[in-house]
C-alpha cells in the first residue's frame, strides 16, 4: 500500500511539472510599433568566445535572429572605417598603436591575442559584404574618435564622409544609426548624412533628451539603469530610446519594462528567446 | 566512422570479458532491488524554462543479476516547439512592421533498450556505482513547419517524418541514496545505422543530443536523472 502510495506521488510530481510550463509575454508600449528592436553589443557580447566587433562575433547574432548589432567604429589614416573598441591595439592584438595613426594595409593582418583562434580585424565595408540581404539589418556605430584629433574638424568630416560612403555603396543610410555628441552629429548632417541619429553623452540624460527636441534627433542614449519616467518621458516627446549596458538577463528584462525602442545587449539570446525571436534553426558555430 | 565502431567494439567485448570474470563477487543484501523507474532531471528543467523543448524523459531499468541489468530509456514530447518573428523596416512609417513568423513544432520520441554491466559497485550493493553499456535508439519525429510572410500574406506549409535508427555506447554512474532514490548520470555516443524521412523532408537529426556531427550520423546524450527504486 505504501509502496503504491509512493509511486502515485511520484506520478502527480510529473504531471506537476509538465503544467509548470510557462510562455512569457510582454506588453510593450514603444515608438517602433510596440517593438524593440535587438542589437547584440559587439556581437554576440562580452562573454562570447570570439571578440566583439568582429565577423565571428557579428554574424551569429544576426544568425539567431537580432535585428543588427552595436559596433564600434574607429578611422584609419586612409579613411578605412575599421571595428575596435579599445585606443590602443596592443591591449587585444598582436600589433601596436592607434588605428588613427596607421594605414588599412598596415593592420589588415593584425590578429585579435587568443591562443586558439586567429581572428582577424573587420572593416564595416568588408563586414557588410559579408552579410546577406543586409538592409535588412541595423547597425548601431559608436563612433571612437581618436581623442588627441576630437577637436579637429576636419579629421571629424573625414570620418563622416566615411560613413557616407559605406552609407551609398550600400544603401544603408536607414539602417545605420549614428551614436554620437549633439555638435558631431549636427557636422554630419552637414555634410549630407541622412542616418539616424542618436544623441548620447551629453551629460544628464535630460540633457541628451532636449537636445533630440531642439535638433530633431532621432534617438537618445543611456544605459539600462536609466529610470522608466525618462524612456516614457522621451516617448511623450517623439524620441526614441536606445539602452546600452544589458549584460544579462536581468538588464534584458529591465530593458523590456522600461519600454525602450532599441537595446543592446550582452545577453541576445535570452532576449530573443523572451520575445519570441529566437531563430532555433541557426546553429551557432 | 570506423573509429566509433571500433570504440563500441572495445566496449562491448569488455563488458563481456568483464562480466565473466565477476559475476559471483556480489553477494546479494537487503539492500538491493529489483527495479528503477527514473525521470530525467535535465529535461524536467528544460520542460519549465525552455520555450522551445517540452520532453518528458523517462527509464525503467531491471536488474538481472548483480552486475548487469536491462533499461529502456523513453523521451517524448516537443523536441522543438517555438514561434519565431522577425521584423523588417523598424523606422519606416507604417501601420504595422513587416515581418516573417515561422511556427515549428517537432513532436516525437525516442526509445533506447540497453544492457547495462556494472563494472565497479558500491558497498556491493546491485545497480549502484559504474556502468558501461550498449544500447539501440530508434526515434521518431513529425515536423510541421508554417512559414508566414506578411510582405506578401503568404503562408508555406511543410510536414513530414523522419526516423532513425542508431546504436551506441553508454557510460553511466548510479548512486543508491536510503535504499529507494537514485541518482543516475549518464552519457551515451550513437552511431547512425539508416534513417528514413518522408515527404522529401530534411533529415532531422538527433534532437535530444547535447552534441550532433556535422553530417548526423554520430551523436551525444548526456542524462542525469532520479529515480525510485523498487521490488525485492
Amino acid at each position: 500500500m505504501k509502496n503504491k502510495i509512493h509511486n502515485i506521488l511520484f506520478i502527480i510530481f510529473l504531471f506537476v511539472l509538465i503544467s509548470c510550463n510557462k510562455e512569457n509575454k510582454y506588453e510593450i508600449d514603444n515608438l517602433n510599433h510596440n517593438t524593440i528592436m535587438i542589437l547584440g553589443h559587439r556581437g554576440m557580447g562580452e562573454l562570447y568566445k570570439y571578440p566583439g566587433n568582429t565577423a565571428e562575433a557579428i554574424l551569429p547574432v544576426i544568425g539567431i535572429g537580432a535585428d543588427g548589432t552595436e559596433i564600434d567604429i574607429q578611422m584609419t589614416k586612409d579613411s578605412v572605417l575599421v571595428l575596435y573598441h579599445s585606443d590602443l591595439l596592443d591591449t587585444r592584438t598582436t600589433c601596436t598603436g592607434k588605428i588613427s595613426e596607421k594605414y588599412w594595409y598596415e593592420i589588415k593582418d593584425c590578429k585579435y591575442n587568443l591562443t586558439w583562434a586567429l581572428v582577424p580585424l573587420c572593416t564595416v565595408d568588408s563586414l557588410f559584404e559579408l552579410i546577406d540581404n543586409i538592409n535588412d539589418y541595423y547597425f548601431s556605430f559608436d563612433i571612437k574618435l581618436d581623442g588627441e584629433m576630437a577637436d579637429n574638424e576636419e579629421y571629424k568630416k573625414t570620418f563622416l564622409r566615411a560613413i557616407l560612403a559605406i552609407d551609398d555603396k550600400y544603401n544603408m543610410s536607414e539602417n545605420i544609426i549614428i551614436e554620437g555628441e549633439k555638435d558631431f552629429l549636427l557636422l554630419g548632417r552637414s555634410l549630407g548624412l541622412t542616418n539616424k541619429e542618436c544623441v548620447v553623452r551629453a551629460g544628464p540624460i535630460e540633457k541628451s533628451i532636449e537636445y533630440a527636441v531642439e535638433y530633431n534627433f532621432f534617438c537618445v542614449g543611456a544605459e539600462t539603469s536609466v529610470p522608466k519616467s525618462v524612456v516614457k518621458d522621451a516617448h511623450n516627446k517623439g524620441i526614441r530610446f536606445m539602452v546600452w549596458n544589458a549584460k544579462n538577463n536581468i538588464g534584458n528584462l529591465e530593458a523590456i519594462d522600461k519600454n525602450v525602442d532599441i537595446i543592446q545587449t550582452d545577453a541576445p539570446i535570452h532576449i530573443l528567446q523572451q520575445l519570441n525571436r529566437y531563430d532555433y534553426e541557426y546553429q551557432i558555430p | 566512422m570506423h573509429k566509433v565502431l571500433f570504440i563500441i567494439a572495445i566496449l562491448l567485448s569488455s563488458l563481456l570479458y568483464s562480466q565473466s570474470q565477476q559475476v559471483d563477487t556480489i553477494q546479494n543484501s537487503d539492500t538491493l532491488r529489483k527495479n528503477i523507474i527514473k525521470f530525467r532531471i535535465i529535461s524536467t528543467i528544460e520542460l519549465i524554462n525552455n520555450v522551445n523543448r517540452q520532453i518528458i524523459g523517462l527509464e525503467y531499468e531491471h536488474k538481472l543479476n548483480n552486475i548487469t541489468s536491462l533499461v529502456l530509456d523513453f523521451d517524448i514530447g516537443y523536441f522543438d516547439k517555438y514561434v519565431y518573428y522577425k521584423y523588417y523596416n523598424f523606422f519606416t512609417l507604417v501601420d504595422e512592421l513587416p515581418y516573417i513568423k515561422k511556427t515549428v513544432t517537432t513532436k516525437g520520441f525516442h526509445i533506447a533498450p540497453n544492457y547495462k554491466y556494472y563494472f565497479y559497485n558500491f558497498n556491493h550493493i546491485s545497480l549502484s556505482g559504474f556502468s558501461i553499456g550498449s544500447a539501440i535508439d530508434y526515434y521518431f519525429y513529425k515536423k510541421n513547419y508554417d512559414y508566414f510572410d506578411s510582405r506578401t500574406n503568404i503562408t508555406t506549409k511543410t510536414n513530414y517524418n523522419s526516423q532513425q535508427f542508431s546504436l551506441g555506447a553508454v557510460l553511466g554512474l548510479q548512486f543508491l541514496i536510503k535504499n529507494r532514490i537514485t541518482i543516475d548520470v549518464s552519457s551515451s555516443l550513437f552511431l547512425k545505422l539508416f534513417s528514413f524521412t518522408s515527404n522529401n523532408g530534411d533529415e532531422i537529426y538527433s534532437k535530444n543530443s547535447f552534441w550532433v556531427s556535422d553530417n548526423g550520423n554520430l551523436w551525444a546524450v548526456y542524462r542525469v536523472k532520479l529515480g525510485y527504486a523498487f521490488g525485492k
